[in-house]
């Protein structure tokens, strides 16, 4: 299954992401590249995964990679409305407490 | 649905491409639902079968994979194995030194067992037994 993202505009700045489908190998250059994008400066992410369908390791570095970058400039990388079927990907690769992330 | 019996061989041939991991996947859910998996074992199958080819594919993204399943009711068997792409006399090396901490996590976790190279570099097994079907 592709990858859909869907952004929503906040007047702070900040940069919301919704996906659904699948954050895998075929789908996290496209994924990191269209967030980067709409960082421009900014260091504030919410990514709204309720549409989330699968993640693998390289969509798990990539979240580590963009949790990162936001740290080094001061702000955070959130993933919200996390199901548990990704909960559990994020629990298996001993990653979830490394990320701000909430249950859906 | 009703689970099969023994599954002796079933063989899936394909390139080692991306656009080739979702067919992995989903045949290999496919399979283990025939086995008689839960729902969470299926996506831990899924999962574990990415994560084997996409090392695979890393290994050598020209070449192809011959995929081999085995099971029986409540358990699973997966054999990868790298065929030479084009112009090479010999498979590519899965370079299990390039497992970072996240891949190896999910392999540890998810299945019961995998062994990547066991002998020449160019191959992987995994298993994965279903609760149900566990010793007590």
């Amino acid at each position: 299954m592709d990858l859909t993202i869907t952004f929503v505009e906040h007047s702070d700045h900040r940069v919301e992401a919704a996906v659904s489908g699948d954050l895998d190998l075929a789908t996290v250059d496209r994924f990191v590249a269209s967030i980067e994008a709409r960082m421009n400066g900014t260091a504030a992410v919410v990514v709204d995964a309720s549409g989330l369908t699968f993640l693998d390791s390289s969509g798990l570095r990539a979240l580590l990679m963009l949790h990162q970058r936001c740290r080094d400039n001061g702000g955070s990388l959130r993933i919200q409305a996390v199901q548990p079927k990704i909960a559990r990907v994020l629990e298996i690769a001993g990653v979830r407490d490394l990320l701000d992330v909430r249950d859906g | 649905m009703t689970a099969v019996g023994e599954i002796d061989s079933i063989e899936l041939v394909v390139p080692l491409s991306v656009a080739s991991a979702s067919i992995v996947r989903m045949t290999s859910v496919a399979i283990a639902a025939e086995l008689g998996f839960a729902m969470d074992e299926l996506d831990d199958v899924k999962l574990v079968m990415q994560e084997l080819f996409a090392l695979s594919i890393a290994a050598d993204g020209h070449g192809r994979m011959r995929i081999e399943f085995r099971g029986r009711p409540g358990f699973l068997e997966v054999r990868g194995c790298l065929e030479p792409s084009p112009g090479r006399a010999s498979p590519a090396r899965i370079a299990i030194a390039g497992i970072d901490e996240v891949t190896g996590a999910i392999l540890a976790v998810a299945a019961d067992e995998v062994d990547l190279a066991p002998k020449s570099g160019d191959t992987f097994t995994m298993s994965k037994q279903a609760r149900l079907h566990r010793e007590p």
